[in-house]
């Protein structure tokens, strides 16, 4: 109407846009397949010009839109910037993009290093026509962000052309620079992935040094480990170089000057282009590069086997694709490309291409062609340059939201699946997901402990409030009377869900027992507000890496405010009796209530005398919250007990199915911190029927509103070596586990733990994403976390703190039953089962350390965080070691095989019987009430006398008269050395009786292995 | 001053090395407007070329002043002088006027010198945009610069770089007031019509944009207007019926956002009354693209919430009960987003409580909706449903 004409003139115009796309291009080949597309190559039907056509499906999550316009709109405005693969257009076809870019026969530099590393005068040629196109990109403040040799393409003519603007960025003047982390991890500039630090066009730099490294050896830095790894180490160590004699000095030089640590003195792009390496090579033609490419066709013509590992896309592939238009399969994973606008990352292949026919053409004289094409490579060799490192693909990294390619790595099909329950997440998702397990645990709250039932209360109707929410939303649209707020620019939506956060607020903050199901009642709310954000199902990467740093790099706007390092922010809710809470001091607390011994620990349960407890690190964040979690339940359960209500089959086959569904991915249990866990969640699915009953509370606490520690913490010291550690894990966990076993003669405790292991296991995937989700939508949301960590173990150290000190404090060494072992050990192994899984390694694998300078590279790391504990706990002499040290206590009763074979069968009678669960619990109380030694005497020998009290004086300078501190330092470091030997010596034995142990229950556990 | 003789021997200055002759940034301004005006002038291709590359530099020396990056620091005052330049002599008026003239390069640096400037601020008042306030030309211009782009040859490399111009602009609420006041708005509607991928999706761009980043300005200024609402209603129903895919989903879920917002209750009022626009989205939903359905499901349930429906949009919602029950048993099932779920759950409560056709001839209604639905298919499956 008004704007006819308009309309009239451009339809009038020579190419009519609404001409179907397939009419004006062919497609003849399938040249590469990416994550969310494919790339043909193509013909224009009039001009017979080749081109490349990436043909994306747009129907995907919302933001897929978006990245695609974006990129376009990147390469739109490249036109002119040389050595960019020129961009054509794009033709929306239903809901398939074709977008039309240049057609680079010579394939992808990665592809060309299959034959071998780069002659540096390649090399010379390659940077410097990368670097001309940087010059102009970061000109134009764009940063590409995602350099590397497969995104470098080689013309036919050997002209050098840069791809994939998937992940670029634009930096506009206020805020040139960037906070978001993406790329491709081995070739991430450090500032890339440290957390809430800003970058420029310098990460570009970066990356063009990796990949100069990357063509020059075959590899990036780092290709032999994994990418979290990878990423930690660029991190934490120097900056790579590349050593060895047959390399150039100015190619050394180039690289050096490439990957400096400070984006500030690193060279800009320009200066670059001056250096000595570049205008060596400054007259040579970049039409060498055509040997390269015939250098590859040679070679692949020699090496067929090597060709069948290396070119699994052509067998993939299907080369007719001509015309069918409709039915190319892009993926097949919707789960995990969802939302990916990422271009493809191309794998080049070029059958049409014969090495002798492309020699003929290119007029290239073989002799030219460099040492390696005639090289005959075999195919072990020719893999080890493609799949030497984990695909490039799979650790993308988006700005955006989308991190699912890693958690898909590691966490195997299983996981995969179980995306869409976790999809949408944020808090939400475990909530939902264990809607029913949550209401009948409530009820049965309810129904047996009357100091939940607030806490049940609140989530109950909570629920009913959130189930009312959207309908009221909607309905609110229609309420005449109601003024509409003027100022008020949000949506009713986050309204509504601000309304309903502060309904709930009271209910957490009073009703500290139940912390877990209120957290879940708040959590819900905010999806709302969070759909639009989240709308990417996102595997949950079992990163634990990954996630704080996702969390907290978001992207946008959000991003100031996540830069805090702790991924969620904990407030301590006020009518905490003792404590005076700030959110972010919980952390640190060492204090907790020292009045109370062990058996008013009960008391104060009830009384909601909660203090966070001296024992954790500053590190944890959620970790700690959720090992609260754990023990909170876990004094419920004992309450339970006395009162012998039977939580006995409670769920536990959902819970068995959660955890086992996960075990099978054997990157997983490499990758999260205490892979020990699965083993527990295989050996504690038949105990937890009848003896763990009530520590479903637990896990299911867990997964409702906690993240599990050992996703949200970090701990680089838990980024082993893979196999050593993982063996390491199986035998002290257990270990670990038949300590408080042994030293209580509660086996409620190892089954604790082990449901506690699953529990976290299980919520592991959707906590943690939950607690990234939820971050990164509300980023002023605080959420309201039980106090951090074990609650138990506090009291208990504590206690000890207390008793010990009247009595040993003045005479350390006088009493026998005073002594460290005796008292520590059956107070503070409840502790320890309780602590968090990954906690325990720390402590476990500090203590193996010390006595093994077992070589494992994670050992300065895990004392670190040994001494991270004292910190903490500085005003409290005993407070931190028993936790610590107490495990090597038991440990010290390891040896002997006869307890080990006895504790075993202990655990598994109470396992197996849940009658021996209510005796075991009075021995805790009975431990508790009475200083306790005498119950863990009773079980184990004792420890070695000289291990006394004073010696923990040592630990702590301040407590006691200053000269002792060093007078005990030799004879402590003996002693523990006399210790860990003595741990060592019978780790065989307990994993002998473990595994023992497992077997026998193997019969029971098949079931839910399967 | 004691270089003005070089701004009257522009020849002269292409002699020298532009960073050995810096200039005053305020003659950049002056310089650069004679270039555009030379380009206009000129017939000869090769002085017109000379005049676009001497545009281009000089864009680029403004640039380099404004972001304090010029090899001589130049001082506040002079970067105010170079503000105060720019608007005397409506320097983005001229060079929206010329845009198409200008090289590829040159608009990139326009885009981005525009951008810095609309930033500036000087005691603490966004200069350039109380200055484009008082002079709405230059906005205006730019709208019409987008429409004329499409009228070139190279369309896209005009309207993108003048459209991300018009976004810089939709941020602040004053500028965005001019664009929504301004009628050449709704041509936007039709180039998302126009079928080019990138115009179709900068156009909904700057319209949702447009229409979602001030919504109180959009409500009280633009949805206050009887004729805005039926434009808009009309407008957006073409684009979610005809449009591409991309089109139609993006379309609909601007709508969505729209009429969810209290804010826009007239619109929203209007909107769900009408059995056309029902009719609309309720076709939609049967698209087979899931996002698609997704986001019709998003208008539609503010149509099934409304406790007042219109007589003929409550027959057609009770002449297609059972379809639409059966509909939704299937509809969003994968989903795990609780909101959705409650919602989805509330919708479906809602159709249930619809009344139920006895038989055809029992209800008049039915000859008012129009569409004919068959009743003997679809009361099976709302037995099942009812139970």
């Amino acid at each position: 109407m008004k704007s006819d004409n308009v309309a009239e003139s451009v339809v009038s115009r020579p190419q009519k846009a609404e001409t179907d796309v397939t009419a004006i291009f062919k497609r003849t080949e399938v040249i590469g397949r990416g994550k969310f597309g494919v790339v043909y190559k193509g013909y224009h039907v009039k001009t017979k010009q080749v081109y490349a056509i990436k043909v994306l499906n747009l129907d995907s999550d919302a933001d897929e839109v978006d990245d695609v316009q974006r990129e376009i709109q990147f390469l739109s405005s490249m036109k002119q910037i040389p050595n960019i693969t020129h961009y054509y257009g794009s033709y929306l076809k239903d809901t398939r993009l074709w977008i039309i870019i240049e057609y680079c026969a010579g394939g992808s530099l990665r592809t060309l290093l299959r034959p071998g590393k780069l002659d540096e005068k390649y090399i010379g040629v390659i940077m410097r026509e990368l670097l001309t196109a940087l010059k102009c990109i970061h000109k134009d403040n764009v940063i590409h962000r995602d350099i590397k040799a497969a995104n470098v393409l080689i013309s036919n003519e050997g002209q050098v052309k840069l791809c994939d603007f998937g992940v670029a960025a634009q930096l506009n003047q206020t805020s040139a620079r960037r906070q978001t982390m993406a790329g491709t991890p081995y070739w991430m500039a450090p500032e890339v992935i440290m957390e809430g630090v800003y970058y420029d066009t310098k990460v570009d730099i970066w990356s063009l040094g990796i990949t100069t490294y990357e063509v020059a050896t075959g590899n990036p830095p780092y290709c032999q480990v994994e990418a979290l790894r990878a990423m930690q180490l660029i991190t934490k160590s120097k900056p790579p170089r590349l050593e060895g004699r047959n390399y150039s000095t100015l190619l050394k030089e180039f690289i050096a000057l490439c990957l400096d640590e400070d984006p500030k003195e690193r060279l800009s792009a320009d200066d670059l282009l001056k250096t000595k390496f570049i205008k060596a090579h400054r007259t040579t033609p970049a039409s060498i590069l055509k040997q390269l490419i015939s250098r590859y066709l040679l070679f692949r013509e020699k090496n067929k086997s090597a060709r069948e590992s290396a070119f699994l896309i052509e067998d993939e592939g299907n080369p007719n694709v001509n015309g069918n238009s409709g039915k190319e399969t892009t993926g097949n994973n919707n789960n995990s490309s969802a939302g990916q606008a990422v271009e493809v990352d191309v794998k080049w292949d070029f059958d049409s291409l014969s090495s002798s026919d492309y020699i003929m053409e290119n007029d290239i004289n073989p002799e030219e062609i460099p040492e390696g094409s005639t090289h005959d490579w075999t195919s072990t060799q020719s893999e080890k340059f493609n799949f030497a490192y984990p695909d490039e693909d799979q650790y993308y990294y988006y700005p955006t939201n989308n991190y699912n390619n890693g958690g898909k790595v590691y966490q195997g099909t299983t996981i995969a699946k179980n995306q869409p329950t976790i999809y949408n997440s944020t808090l939400n998702a475990p909530l939902s997901h264990n809607n029913t397990i949550g209401n009948q645990l409530s009820k049965r709250v309810k129904a047996t402990y009357s100091n939940t039932t607030t806490g049940t209360n609140s989530y109950s109707t909570a629920n009913k409030k959130t189930e009312a929410r959207a309908p009221k939303m909607l309905l609110e649209l229609f309420e005449e009377n109601a003024v509409i707020n003027e100022g008020q620019d949000d949506s009713n939506f986050s309204r509504i869900n601000k309304n309903l956060t502060h309904l709930h607020l009271g209910p957490v903050s009073e009703d500290i027992s139940s912390p877990p199901i209120s957290d879940g009642n708040l959590a819900r709310p905010h999806a709302g507000v969070m759909n639009n954000t989240s709308l990417h199902s996102q595997s949950t990467p079992a990163l634990p890496l990954l996630q704080t740093k996702f969390s907290i790099s978001s992207k946008g706007p959000k991003s100031s405010i996540t830069a805090a390092p702790t991924p969620i922010e904990i407030e301590i809710p006020e009518e905490l009796p003792i404590s005076t809470a700030t959110p972010h001091s919980i952390n640190e607390k060492a204090s907790s209530s020292q009045t109370k011994p062990r058996s008013s620990t009960l008391v104060a349960n009830s009384g909601l005398h909660y203090k966070p407890p001296p024992g954790i690190s500053r590190r944890l964040t959620l970790g700690n919250t959720a090992s609260r979690e754990v023990s909170n339940s876990n004094f419920r359960e004992e309450d339970e007990t006395y009162k012998g209500t039977t939580f006995n089959n409670f769920d536990s086959s959902k819970l068995n199915s959660v955890s086992t569904s996960s075990i099978p991915t054997k990157q997983h249990a490499l990758k999260s911190p205490s892979p020990s866990k699965i083993f527990f969640s295989h050996n504690s699915s038949p105990t937890r029927k009848p003896g763990g009953s009530p520590n479903h509370n637990n896990s299911n606490n867990n997964m409702m509103g906690l993240s599990s520690g050992n996703d949200a913490i970090p701990p680089p010291s838990m980024k082993p070596v893979a196999t050593y550690f993982e063996s390491k894990d199986v035998l002290l966990q257990p270990l670990n586990n038949s300590n408080s076993a042994s030293a209580t003669t509660t086996n409620s405790n190892a089954v604790s733990n082990t449901n506690i292991s699953d529990g976290n296991y299980g919520s592991e995937k959707e906590v943690s994403r939950v607690n990234r989700d939820f971050k990164r939508n509300n980023p002023n949301l605080k959420l309201h976390m039980p106090l951090p960590t074990t609650i138990a173990p506090n009291k208990l150290l504590d206690t000890t703190v207390i008793s010990t000190n009247p009595i040993s404090g003045p005479a350390p060494s006088s009493n026998e039953n005073i002594n460290q072992f005796g008292f520590n050990t059956s107070t503070a192994n409840i502790p320890i089962s309780m602590t968090p899984i990954n906690e325990k390694h720390v402590e476990l694998g500090a203590g193996l350390n010390l006595g093994n300078t077992s070589g494992s590279g994670t050992k300065p790391k895990r004392v670190h965080s040994i001494s991270n504990r004292k910190n903490s706990q500085s005003t409290e002499p005993f407070g931190s070691t028993p936790g610590s040290i107490t495990t090597s206590n038991s440990i010290n009763n390891v040896p002997t095989t006869a307890t080990m074979s006895t504790i075993a069968a202990n655990s598994v009678n109470s396992n197996n019987g849940a009658n021996t669960l209510p005796l075991s619990n009075s021995n805790v109380m009975s431990s508790v009430v009475t200083p306790a030694v005498t119950n863990s005497l009773s079980l184990m020998p004792a420890p070695p006398s000289s291990l006394n009290m004073d010696f923990f004086i040592d630990l702590d300078p301040k407590s006691f008269e200053p000269h002792k501190w060093v007078d005990h330092k030799p004879q402590v470091l003996q002693d523990l050395n006399l210790l860990l030997k003595m741990f060592e010596d019978g780790l065989p034995v307990v994993k002998n009786a473990l595994e023992r142990q497992l077997h026998s229950s193997d019969a029971i556990p098949d079931r839910d292995q399967s | 001053m004691f270089k003005k003789y070089k701004n009257k021997n522009p020849e002269l200055d292409m002699t020298f090395w532009w960073k050995k002759n810096p200039k005053l940034p305020v003659d950049h301004v002056k310089f650069i407007i004679e270039q555009l005006s030379k380009i206009d002038s000129s017939w000869n291709p090769d002085s017109r070329r000379k005049a676009q590359e001497e545009c281009t530099r000089y864009l680029m020396g403004t640039k380099h002043f404004m972001l304090g990056d010029a090899e001589t620091n130049i001082t506040t005052d002079a970067l105010d002088e170079l503000y105060a330049a720019m608007y005397r002599h409506d320097f983005f008026y001229e060079l929206l006027l010329h845009f198409s003239d200008l090289e590829f390069e040159a608009r990139k640096e326009v885009i981005l010198i525009f951008s810095i400037c609309l930033r500036h601020s000087k005691d603490n008042k966004h200069v350039t945009v109380d200055y484009l306030v008082s002079e709405p030309r230059t906005i205006n211009q730019m709208l019409r610069t987008i429409e004329l782009a499409l009228q070139g040859k190279n369309a896209h490399d005009i309207f993108l770089p003048v459209g991300n111009m018009i976004l810089e602009c939709i941020k602040y609420e004053q500028l965005c007031r001019i664009i929504l006041k301004d009628q050449q708005i709704w041509k936007f509607f039709e180039f998302v019509k126009l079928g080019y991928f990138e115009i179709s999706t900068e156009s909904l761009q700057i319209l949702s944009a447009a229409l979602t980043t001030h919504s109180k300005l959009v409500s009280k200024e633009f949805f206050s207007q009887d004729s805005n609402i039926v434009d808009f209603i009309q407008n957006i129903n073409k684009l979610i019926a005809h449009g591409t895919y991309v089109t139609k989903r993006q379309s609909t879920k601007l709508l969505g956002t729209l009429i969810v917002l209290r804010s826009n209750n007239q619109l929203m009022n209007q909107y769900i009354n009408s059995p056309e626009n029902l009719k609309l989205i309720m076709t939609v939903m049967t698209d087979k693209s899931k996002n698609l359905q997704n986001e019709a499901f998003n208008v539609f349930k503010v149509m099934i919430a409304n406790p007042r429906k219109s007589k003929p949009v409550s027959d057609i919602l009770i002449k297609n009960r059972e379809k639409l029950l059966m509909y939704f048993e299937t509809f969003g099932l994968d989903s795990l987003d609780q909101t959705f779920l409650d919602e989805r759950d509330f919708i479906i409560q809602e159709i249930e409580s619809l009344p139920r056709i006895v038989s055809s001839n029992a209800d008049s209604s039915c000859n008012l909706a129009g569409s004919p639905p068959k009743n003997t298919t679809t009361s099976s499956p709302s037995n099942n449903n009812a139970t």
